[in-house]
C-alpha cells in the first residue's frame, strides 16, 4: 500500500463534501415548524456529519484503506450518454416524449455500439429501438393512462 | 434468515433485501475490492436475499393484509376479489387450508426453482451475457427515463433521476459505493416513521430515549447495529494482526 492509499485523498474529499451536504440539510430543517419532525433529521444529519468527521481524521493520520476501484471504458463515451440523456430530457418540451426518446436511444445506440456496423446490425439495431419505444408509448399512452409530454408544433398520427 | 425477516416488514422487497444482503456480503468479504466487477459472491447474496423475501412477504399480506412485496400486492388482491377476507379469520375458516395452500405452494415453487433454474438458467444467462451492449445500454437508459418520467407524469424527475445518477457516479469515484446510500433512502422513510412513534411514546413517559432500550427486541436490535458497523474494523484489525504475524514468521 502506498503513502496516497493511506491518506486517501479521494475519501477526504467525499467527507469533506458530506460535511457540506450536512451542513446545507441543517440549515434547510431548520425551518421546520414542528421539532418534533426536526429531530430524525438532526439525528441521521449528526452521524453522517461525525462519521465524515471520523473518516477525515484517519486520512489525515495514515490509516485509510481505500475503497477506490480503478474503472475502465471511455470517458467521452460516458459523457456522451450524459449529454443525450439530458438533451433529450429538455427536447421533450417541444418534440415530445416519443420522437426525444427515440432520437436519444439512436444516439446511444451509435455510443454503445463496440462492434462493427453490419447491414443486418444497421437494420436490425435501430429496428428494435423503434419497436421498443413505440411499444412502450402505446403501453404507457393506451394502457396505463399516463399523459406523455407531445410534441409542441405538430400531433403525432399515432 | 434475515431476509426472510426484511420481508416481513410491510412494504419492504426484494429491492431492500437484496441491497441489505449485497452491502453485508461486501463488509463481511474478504474480497470486498472485486464486488462490482462479477464477484459470484455478489450475485448470490443479493439473489438469495430475492429470494428468500417471497416467504416472508406472505405473512404480512396474509396476517395485516398489507403486501410485503409488490407480488404480494397483486396476490392480494386477487384474493379480495375473489371475496377472500385476509387477516386472523383467515386462519380460522376452514382450518386454516387456505394458508396451508399457500405454504404448500411456495414449498413445492422453491423445490422447483433448482431444475427449472438449471434447464432455463443455462440458456437465458447466456443470452443475456452475450446480449449487444449497442441494445441494451439505450433500452435501459428509456426505461429509467419514462419509469421516472411515470412516477408522477413530471419530466423534473426525470432531471433529479440523472442528478442523482451523476451523483452516484461522483461519489463512487471518490470511494463511496453507491449500494448503502440507495438502502438509505429507501429505509429512510420507515426508519423516520418508527423512530418518530418510538419518540413520542418515550416522550408520554417523561425520556423520549428509554423506549429505545426498554425491551429485549430493541436491546437486541441495538446490538446488532453496532456489531455490523462495528464488524469490518474488528475483521480488518485481525486480517492486519494475522498479516504481521505471518510476515514476522516468515522473517
Amino acid at each position: 500500500m502506498t503513502d496516497e492509499d493511506r491518506k486517501d485523498l479521494r475519501g477526504t474529499l467525499g467527507g469533506v463534501l458530506f460535511i457540506g451536504i450536512g451542513a446545507v440539510c441543517w440549515w434547510d430543517v431548520s425551518s421546520v415548524p414542528s421539532p418534533q419532525a426536526v429531530v430524525f433529521p438532526r439525528a441521521v444529519i449528526g452521524l453522517m456529519v461525525a462519521f465524515s468527521a471520523i473518516l477525515i481524521v484517519r486520512n489525515l493520520l495514515g490509516f485509510a484503506t481505500s475503497e477506490y476501484t480503478p474503472q475502465s471504458g471511455s470517458m467521452l463515451r460516458r459523457v456522451g450518454l450524459l449529454v443525450a440523456m439530458i438533451a433529450g430530457t429538455f427536447a421533450m418540451h417541444w418534440i415530445g416524449f416519443t420522437i426525444a426518446a427515440l432520437l436519444v436511444y439512436l444516439a446511444l445506440m451509435a455510443l454503445a455500439m463496440y462492434e462493427r456496423w453490419t447491414p443486418t446490425r444497421c437494420i436490425v439495431y435501430p429496428l428494435a429501438g423503434v419497436v421498443l419505444v413505440l411499444g412502450f408509448h402505446f403501453i404507457f399512452k393506451g394502457l396505463f393512462q399516463v399523459p406523455l409530454p407531445e410534441p409542441r408544433w405538430f400531433t403525432l398520427p399515432f | 434468515m434475515g431476509d426472510c425477516g426484511v420481508g416481513i416488514l410491510p412494504g419492504a422487497g426484494g429491492s431492500i433485501s437484496g441491497l441489505v444482503s449485497y452491502s453485508e456480503a461486501r463488509r463481511a468479504s474478504k474480497t470486498p475490492e472485486r464486488f462490482g466487477q462479477g464477484e459470484p459472491q455478489g450475485l448470490q447474496a443479493s439473489e438469495a436475499a430475492n429470494n428468500a423475501t417471497v416467504g416472508g412477504g406472505m405473512v404480512p399480506t396474509l396476517v395485516l393484509g398489507i403486501p410485503g412485496t409488490p407480488p404480494d400486492a397483486i396476490i392480494l388482491g386477487a384474493l379480495l376479489v375473489q371475496g377472500v377476507q385476509t387477516g386472523p379469520a383467515m386462519f380460522e375458516s376452514g382450518g386454516g387450508s387456505m394458508v396451508f395452500t399457500f405454504i404448500y405452494g411456495l414449498f413445492i415453487a422453491t423445490l422447483l426453482m433448482l431444475p427449472i433454474g438449471l434447464l432455463i438458467g443455462r440458456y437465458a444467462f447466456k443470452s443475456i451475457v452475450t446480449f449487444p451492449k449497442a441494445v441494451l445500454v439505450p433500452a435501459v437508459a428509456f426505461m429509467t427515463m419514462i419509469g421516472a418520467f411515470a412516477i408522477r407524469n413530471s419530466l423534473s424527475d426525470v432531471v433529479i433521476m440523472i442528478a442523482l445518477g451523476i451523483m452516484g457516479w461522483v461519489l463512487d469515484r471518490l470511494g463511496f459505493k453507491p449500494s448503502p446510500i440507495v438502502l438509505g433512502l429507501i429505509l429512510g422513510p420507515i426508519a423516520e416513521q418508527g423512530f418518530v412513534q418510538g419518540w413520542m411514546i418515550g416522550g408520554a413517559t417523561g425520556d423520549p430515549l428509554s423506549i429505545f432500550l426498554a425491551g429485549p427486541l430493541t436491546i437486541t436490535i441495538v446490538v446488532l447495529i453496532f456489531a455490523s458497523l462495528f464488524f469490518p474494523l474488528v475483521a480488518g484489525w485481525l486480517r492486519r494482526r494475522r498479516n504481521t504475524e505471518e510476515a514476522c514468521h516468515d522473517g
